[in-house]
């Protein structure tokens, strides 16, 4: 095994940038020395972080171990017993795509197997969450929830846009959480586009403003009572519009509007909201959720006070709502599906496990790169896949169900299969990109569904996304497959590992060596039957999903 | 359905099924079932929604006022209904006029393309917090599903900058149209119609292609055994609907090249004519939902500077298009069977403009409904004399909407839900009862 591992990275290496990329991965090259002992790679359980710490000292380790201790008594209690940790590849692959968007390289598949640390699960995740590439793919997961992108309208996807470089700058710089929501919402700086966009985006109206920012920064689903007392939850009309209230005196500034400029928000001295068919009624009064009235201010505009209300330490939501929304996007459910101010939450069963997190994430200065580690690290996160996501263990965080992945996630893993890895470059603007995403976006927030279509299917079979991936003239893998000293065997191998993270089972082995055997020693059949195999590879379902 | 008490009302709507609520308690749907049981007939039909971009001049072609200044350049004609009467360049309409229902009094708010555009296709004013879809979305998901692995949706030609009110919105990628693009002929030859990315690409043979699929079959079976539910086993049956779709018969529903000279020309060479003629060759072979732009790819209806010889040759390409869609869908028994919505977002200004055009208008204008389903030969409400106003018949979008979505046998109160539990109707307003057959 150590022997086809050098060998391997010989022929990356022979990739020229790709090469580059490879070894700026995975650090100093005395790393490439061989291993002393073969190994059993593959297929090894991942060692649970858990067992090495004893003590909750508030490193995302510690606190990875208190949730699992939860996780499982949770379990117990409901009859569920834990399913097996994933392997390591499988859990490499799962933990990259949900921490940096992408499918991890071949030469950091390999590493990761061979790798006899019992800490090397904390290393891989602290690598991650520390990569630009998670800044780019938490600012594209959130700009999504915050601007309804899927409307198709040139000028929403351009706000997208705007508000995907802003947060992705601040996640980069581990801003606190709080602060980025504070920032977001009080913002009236033409430089700050971010900001500017999510009010532009939808429209300035304090009805989709209210309806928008209590679902996704405080986890309530408001939007029923707009119109009508909420059907299934204690939340009354007057609650939406109190809250709504807030963003009635966001205006636009257009005097600042010029060609290429940014619109800058500010906040007019008047404006109210009424109820609905009331226009000549009485203006609702703001008040936050559950809370009291609260005065206008001369000092603090509506805005301001609502993030004040929304950044207080003891807020009742928003570390809640953060941490259910990072849970749900990483293990497919949320722990809650409605965050109530007294702990109540809806479903209960996983209610007191979501207030602990969310005290640890306090304590932890809103930090989002400590959330996402401290869940990477749990084994409720490792857990092998189970098909049956509606199942006990499934809900129970006890088996991982499968979750597909978005367009960007899709894209992105191709793009690194298809060209040297260092022109991957997720700042420039791509239409390539923009027009895959496009065509390949899922509908809804729920990561379990699944909103595929016949048309998305024909996007991957005959588009030019999957064809640029697995032509010879543009793929630097099919490149790297022709150098001479692999064995067919080597080469059908390093083609799983690069697309699936995984060697082929025994009958893939054998229908894929024929195929290549058939096409006999003229080159070009070789290297047509090569982007055969990306090409299958990229449409089988183990690609299209994270599980 | 009697709604169980013991149940939330969300998880009355999980568990009826796909989130559908049955019938509606309005009268007249009932009665129009109970009709159809007794007459055997299918009780639900397909649909064509013939979309004109730019918004048509009302006053130019189904709702002519040739006595006033407004009136403009072009003449009147007779129809095959007495009394009933439309623009002399719309002659193969006119004989067919006993088929079709002229609505002359549509009110709406918007003079906007964009916004306008959304509010004809989606029944909603843009702007709300519900991403709501097409009327073609919503209605194609009620439909029987089609035979030969075809789409249920197919949208040929729509517009190129397509903004709000075409997708599928809360609905999910799921129930997105197939998009079948339109180029124009360089020359004098037919507009050619495509797929996106239902051929091959170059470099892969059908042999080559079948070499793929076993690869591809390998992987599928051994990562999914037998699984057959599930969101994986979603992904798995699309990828096999969508080889199917390149594959079998039904690509052959694609290939115009099948149909005479003749029948070609009739409907006219342009994208929209050609349009027409797939438009019924996926009817026969049971598509549920076919929509086909006119103007999509240029300014289309929206005939602001010398408008009247726009709107006679759009007049034409729409006359030759539909008028033989109409004609070929009757003598192949299928126009009973089909409905026909023809509409576009907004009317033109009764007043002629200094260029020589009219601008937008959405105070008073029509649509037309045709078919099956239709009660035919009638103009349903009138606009004054100047065409400035509507005088009797006042209609929503909604109202259209809902009747078109009652005469293809679709109850228009069908709910489907969106994000947040909620439900939503189909159309929120009634459908026009007059108008119904």
């Amino acid at each position: 095994m150590a022997t086809r591992q050098i060998k391997l990275r010989i022929v990356l290496t022979l990739g020229g940038l790709l090469a580059l990329a490879e070894v700026q991965a995975t650090g100093p090259t005395t790393q490439l020395a061989p291993q002393s002992a073969p190994q059993p790679v593959l297929g090894a359980t991942v060692q649970t972080v858990s067992a090495t710490i004893g003590i909750d000292d508030g490193s995302p380790a510690s606190v990875a171990r208190t949730i699992d201790q939860l996780v499982e008594a949770i379990a117990r209690e409901q009859g569920v017993t834990p399913g097996p940790l994933a392997n390591d590849a499988r859990f490499l692959r799962r933990a990259s795509l949900d921490l940096c968007g992408v499918i991890p390289r071949v030469s950091d598949t390999l590493d990761y197997a061979a790798d006899q640390d019992l800490e090397k699960r904390a290393r891989a995740v602290r690598k991650f969450v520390r990569s630009p590439r998670y800044a780019t793919h938490l600012a594209t997961t959130w700009a999504d929830l915050l601007i309804p992108a899927d409307r198709g309208d040139f000028a929403q996807r351009l706000n997208a846009v705007g508000l995907e470089n802003w947060l992705r700058d601040r996640f980069a710089r581990n801003v606190r959480y709080d602060n980025v929501v504070y920032d977001l919402l009080v913002a009236t700086d033409a430089g700050q586009l971010g900001p500017a966009s999510y009010f532009s985006a939808h429209e300035l109206m304090p009805e989709r403003l209210a309806a928008n920012s209590s679902r996704l920064l405080l986890g309530v689903s408001l939007d029923c009572a707009q119109c009508h007392d909420h059907p299934f939850t204690d939340w009354k009309q007057t609650d939406f519009w109190g809250y709504a209230a807030f963003f009635a005196r966001v205006r636009a500034d257009n005097a600042m509007m010029r060609p290429g400029g940014a619109t800058r928000i500010i906040d007019s001295d008047r404006g109210e909201v009424r109820l609905p068919g009331d226009d000549a009624g009485e203006p609702i009064p703001p008040r936050p959720l559950g809370g009291e009235v609260v005065e206008d201010s001369s000092y603090e505009s509506r805005r301001e006070q609502l993030a004040l209300w929304m950044a207080e330490r003891d807020n009742p939501y928003l570390a809640r709502a953060a941490v259910n929304a990072v849970w749900r996007k990483m293990l497919g459910r949320g722990l809650v599906e409605e965050i109530r101010a007294d702990g109540a939450h809806h479903p209960a069963t996983h209610a007191r496990l979501l207030d602990e997190i969310a005290d640890a994430f306090v304590a932890a200065g809103f930090d989002l790169r400590w959330l996402h580690e401290t869940i990477a690290l749990t084994d409720a996160y490792a857990r092998q896949s189970t098909s049956e996501s509606d199942s006990a263990p499934a809900k129970a965080f006890v088996a991982m169900p499968p979750r597909r992945l978005s367009a960007e996630q899709l894209y992105d893993s191709l793009s690194r299969l298809a060209r040297p890895a260092i022109t991957e470059d997720p700042f420039s603007p791509n239409p390539a990109r923009e027009a895959f995403v496009q065509r390949m976006r899922s509908g809804g927030e729920d990561p379990l569904a699944y909103t595929g279509s016949t048309l998305q299917a024909l996007v991957m079979l005959n588009g030019s996304t999957v064809q640029a991936t697995a032509e010879p003239a543009e793929s630097g893998l099919t490149a790297a497959l022709e150098a001479p000293y692999l064995s067919d065997r080597e080469r059908i191998e390093l083609v799983f590992m690069a697309t699936l993270g995984r060697p082929p089972l025994e009958k893939e082995d054998h229908i894929f060596s024929e195929h290549l055997r058939a096409v006999g020693d003229d080159p070009a059949h070789r290297a047509a039957a090569l982007s055969d195999f990306l090409w299958a590879l990229a449409n089988s379902t183990e690609m299209a999903f994270n599980h | 359905m009697q709604r169980p008490h013991s149940i939330s009302r969300r998880d009355w709507l999980r568990h009826s099924g796909l989130g559908l609520v049955g019938a509606s308690l309005s009268g007249w749907f009932p009665r129009l079932a109970q009709a159809a049981a007794a007459t055997g007939l299918a009780p639900r039909r397909q649909a064509i929604l013939l979309w004109m971009a730019g918004g048509p001049s009302q006053l130019d072609t189904f709702d002519m006022k040739p006595d006033h200044a407004n009136g403009g350049l072009l003449k009147e004609a007779a129809t095959n209904v007495p009394g009933l009467r439309f623009s002399e360049h719309l002659p193969k309409l006119a004989q067919q006029a006993d088929r079709l229902g002229v609505i002359r009094s549509i009110v709406s708010k918007e003079g906007d393309h964009a916004r306008a555009t959304q509010l004809a296709r989606t029944g909603h004013a843009p702007g709300g917090e519900i991403d709501y879809p097409s009327i073609a979305c919503s209605l194609a998901g009620e439909l029987p599903a089609p035979r030969d692995g075809l789409p249920p949706h197919i949208a040929i030609a729509s517009p190129a900058f397509a903004a709000g009110g075409f997708g599928p919105g809360f609905l999910g990628p799921r129930r997105t149209p197939a998009a079948v693009e339109a180029r124009q002929a360089a020359s004098e030859g037919y507009a050619s119609l495509q797929v996106e990315n239902l051929d091959l690409p170059g470099g892969v043979d059908a042999q080559r292609f079948a070499h793929r699929e076993r690869l591809w079959q390998t992987l599928q079976s051994e990562f999914l055994h037998d699984q057959t539910t599930g969101a994986l086993a979603s992904h798995d049956g699309l990828h096999r609907e969508a080889i199917k779709l390149m594959q079998g018969s039904a690509r052959e529903a694609f290939n115009l090249d099948a149909e005479s000279a003749v029948v070609r020309d009739a409907y006219g060479r342009g994208r929209f004519g050609q349009g027409c003629l797939l438009a019924r060759r996926l009817i026969e072979r049971g598509v549920p939902f076919v929509e086909v732009t006119l103007g999509g790819q240029d300014l289309g209806w929206d005939t602001h500077a010398d408008g009247f010889r726009q709107v006679q040759r759009l007049s034409e390409e729409l006359d030759n298009g539909w008028g033989t869609l109409m004609q070929e869908l009757a003598s192949r028994g299928l126009l009973e069977t089909t409905t026909i919505l023809c509409i576009g977002e907004f009317g033109r200004t009764p007043r002629i403009n200094d260029a020589g055009g009219r601008d937008h208008f959405p105070d008073a204008w029509s649509c037309v409904l045709g078919g099956g389903g239709v009660a035919g030969g009638q103009a349903y409400g009138s606009t004054s004399e100047d065409g400035m106003t509507v005088v009797d018949g006042k209609v929503s979008v909604a109202e259209v909407l809902a009747t078109f979505a009652a005469a293809l046998g679709i109850d228009p109160a069908t709910e489907n839900v969106a994000g947040g539990d909620r439900p939503i109707k189909i159309s929120e307003a009634e459908p026009i009862a007059e108008l119904l057959a």
